[in-house]
């Protein structure tokens, strides 16, 4: 994780956004496969066996309910399973749904391994220089919604203590509304010192703003992002390969192809990276 | 430690010559309604200095010290000459931000920017577009002295008020100002917290070398560290002698009839019906969090004035919260036999806000609790606040508005009150004023528990004391015997105390 958790974020975003591409384009049950096991084994290794089950405990009835609807909607395939009155239900049309539902999950998944891999702080390096105002703006919100959210908490405890003025419980939904009111009104209030404090550290003095970089991008990340980058080109390759030869129907042809290697070393390579660092650990 | 370059680009000058850092000749200012608030004034601060400014809420301290930073000047007429470093203010110099005048405002809450403590260190030398090298060069040289690496990674919002205000310095410290600018920085501040805080301004004056003026209604805690002070009064400054800013050496004696009349008092109070406690008492925020207040247990008796007292995050506010009904305690007990008659003011009376005037405030509750038109109207009277009566209450001064707070709880007739941190951030005259009422409803037999950090308030008017500690009460007596043997926990003979002592606020 150490090793993962130092990369510049240019080469986590890039994986990711590669990962989650090539994943949603490859609709094949061997690369869907190989997608969502990566996806799992990262997310186990990185947060445990007990989240990564609760995670996806609602992710598997996903699946299910894709599944079923669509071998319910779609009659087409060659595998007749069995026939109610004059309609078939074929079983190339369940695994397609399976398949999609297993894509979507893959997705999901990916999407869990690197939110905490991915912080806030770390998509702003990448966007910072390209959008230095966007990138305090995420700051500003980061800061601002705990604090609204703790201020509102305050008005109500608050309103709630004062039961000497008994009149206001009567009215719950005008009395949640006066309180919102009175968020906003302190929030403003306070938004004005925020906004001298901003003034008072020179905001707008100079004509373009420089954004503090915590990541430096050095030998590694070149290093890393060149694998990556050749690893996604020839798992794109490959997918475009096997997507183009692959059909569900009428009868599926499964074919393991010498691509498919490539997308297993891309999708299993952030494991690799993590059990490889436990191992040095233990040794 | 060798004290840095002030600025790469300005050059620092030698503490031999004799140099001003501010100097302003005949400056007025006029706001656009017609208020004077400066008049004529000659002021001269020399570099190197560390200056503290006194005066009344009210008497333009902010207004002074707002003028010092171009970015900052409120609207209105200034005229006359004000300079620093050299540097003559002019009207175009008006609204352009001057990089070596850092300004550090009394909330530490509402003037942190960013999310992180890193991004927000950085904040100020993004916005003047500084390169990489010299940014991180500076960040790493202000989080080292202000000693803020332990906590460079963390989220705003997982400190401490100390550690933000701590954060708002050094961020403003990175900027290499040659003069600092503070008004109030200490007054959301507990004690201790506040000794760190100055003491990491003394170093920045005396190793740094960077000039600081400081306003404060607390000159008592600063005046070691400083060089000199003024007082503005009338719109002009008048020079004042550092050692009449000190505490006096008078004894502070308790104002409350039941301590007056020797033990007798006190065994009255034992006597008397137990009308709020709590019995081992354990509440936590959140399934991941410790506990803020573990196996803590109280008794408060009817008629008195109970003080919870000890360090930031000892429990005080959640215990006034558990009492109060508000929150649920995680195990224990908890009675409040005047549950339906009582009222809270909390720390930030905005929250108690909810109309857009003083007199819509003051009779928010007339008709659900009946009072009568003469009986807020004497509460507006005795805060002085008839004039005011149409004006918004975030207008009013943080005195004021503490007041007008209490005022409109008290106009409910409650027979509990309980107070979170009334005299925080009050100049001397505001906080006896509001000590005086707090006084004459206690005395009235009503009971009151008070969450504070204010001992001579405590010593003034408490007469059971609790210490939170870790999250339990550590202890429970009375003030006289709390403060026989403290080092540390000491009521002060300052400016409050001689207000209440002398009965001043009576005469009003």
């Amino acid at each position: 994780m150490r090793f993962l958790e130092h990369l510049h974020p240019l080469v986590l975003v890039v994986y990711m956004a590669g990962v989650l591409v090539l994943s949603m384009l490859s609709l094949e049950p061997i690369s869907i496969a190989l997608s969502l096991c990566g996806a799992c084994s990262f997310g186990v290794l990185t947060r445990g066996w007990r989240p990564m089950l609760q995670f996806v405990r609602w992710q598997l009835v996903c699946v299910g309910v894709i599944a079923v609807a669509n071998f319910l909607l779609s009659s087409t395939g060659s595998t007749e399973l069995f026939r109610i009155g004059m309609r078939a239900f074929y079983l190339e049309s369940l695994l397609f749904g399976l398949c999609m539902g297993a894509l979507l999950m893959a997705v999901m998944v990916w999407f869990w391994d690197f939110a905490s891999l991915l912080t806030s702080e770390k998509v702003e390096t990448v966007f910072g220089n390209r959008a230095p105002t966007l990138a305090i703006m995420i700051s500003m919100i980061g800061r601002l919604i705990p604090q609204f959210v703790r201020q509102g908490h305050e008005i109500d405890e608050v309103h709630q203590a004062c039961s000497a003025a008994s009149a206001q419980r009567s009215q719950p939904l005008q009395a949640q509304f006066r309180h919102l009111s009175v968020l906003a009104g302190w929030t403003l209030e306070d938004s004005l010192e925020t906004a001298y404090a901003m003034k008072a550290r020179g905001w707008g003095y100079a004509p373009v703003r420089t954004t503090y970089k915590r990541f430096v991008f050095g030998r590694t990340d070149a290093l890393c992002l060149g694998v990556v980058v050749a690893l996604l080109g020839l798992s794109g390759v490959g997918a475009l390969l096997n997507v183009s030869s692959f059909h569900f129907y009428p009868v599926m042809n499964v074919s393991p192809s010498m691509w498919h290697v490539w997308s297993a070393v891309l999708f299993f390579a952030p494991s690799f990276v993590v059990i490889k660092e436990r191992c040095a650990c233990n040794r | 430690m060798q004290p840095i370059d002030i600025n790469s680009t300005q050059t620092k000058p030698s503490s031999s010559e004799k140099y001003s850092a501010i100097c302003a000749h005949d400056l007025s200012f006029l706001y656009p309604d017609g208020t004077q608030v400066l008049n004529k004034l000659n002021w001269e601060v020399s570099a190197g200095a560390f200056q503290l400014i006194v005066g009344d809420t009210g008497s333009g301290k902010s207004t002074l010290l707002r003028c010092l930073q171009p970015a900052l000047t409120p609207v209105g007429t200034l005229t006359g000459s004000l300079s620093v470093w050299d540097e003559i203010y002019t009207d175009a110099s008006h609204g352009v931000f001057n990089p070596r005048v850092g300004y550090v405002s009394q909330s530490p809450e509402s003037q942190l920017v960013c999310d992180s403590v890193w991004h927000e260190l950085a904040f100020g030398l993004e916005n003047l577009g500084t390169d990489q090298a010299t940014m991180r060069k500076r960040v790493a040289e202000v989080a080292h002295f202000f000693g803020i690496e332990a906590w460079f990674n963390k989220r705003i919002d997982e400190l401490s008020g100390g550690q933000k205000q701590i954060v708002c310095l050094a961020s403003m410290v990175a900027l290499r100002p040659q003069l600092m600018v503070l008004d109030e920085p200490t007054a959301q501040l507990d004690p201790v917290v506040e000794k760190n805080f100055l003491h990491a301004l003394f170093r920045i004056n005396r190793e740094l070398g960077i000039t600081v003026v400081v306003a404060t209604h607390n000159p008592e805690t600063m005046v070691d560290y400083a060089t000199s002070a003024v007082r503005l009064t009338e719109g002009a400054v008048v020079p004042l002698d550092l050692a009449d800013l000190k505490a006096g050496e008078q004894p502070v004696l308790s104002l409350r009839s039941s301590t007056q009349n020797g033990s007798q008092g006190v065994g009255a109070l034992e006597d008397a019906l137990e009308v709020v406690s709590a019995h081992n008492v354990s509440v936590r925020y959140s399934q991941s969090s410790s506990l803020v207040l573990d196996e803590c247990c109280i008794s408060v008796r009817k008629g008195s004035l109970h003080a919870l007292i000890g360090g930031n995050g000892a429990g005080k506010t959640t215990l006034l919260k558990t009492l109060a009904g508000v929150i649920k305690p995680l195990s224990g007990r908890v009675k409040n036999t005047l549950k339906a008659k009582q009222a809270y003011l909390p720390q930030n009376p905005k929250a108690l806000f909810v109309c857009d005037s003083v007199s819509e405030e003051l009779t928010e509750w007339q008709e659900a609790c009946g009072y009568t038109f003469d009986e807020w109207m004497a509460w507006a009277k005795r805060f002085g606040l008839e004039s005011q009566l149409e004006v918004h209450p975030y207008d009013l001064s943080g005195g004021q508005q503490q007041q007008l707070a209490l005022a409109k709880l008290l106009l409910t007739n409650p027979e509990l009150l309980l107070l979170d941190e009334p005299t925080k951030g009050l100049d001397a005259h505001a906080a006896a004023v509001l000590a005086d009422a707090i006084l004459s409803y206690a005395e009235a037999g009503n009971t009151v528990v008070v969450a504070t950090h204010d001992m001579t308030f405590v010593q003034l008017l408490a007469d059971q004391v609790t210490l939170l500690f870790n999250g339990q009460d550590a202890l429970t007596m009375t003030p006289q015997e709390f403060f026989a043997d403290t080092i540390f926990y000491e009521p002060c003979d300052n400016a409050f105390a001689r207000l209440m002592s002398g009965g001043v606020c009576a005469e009003e």
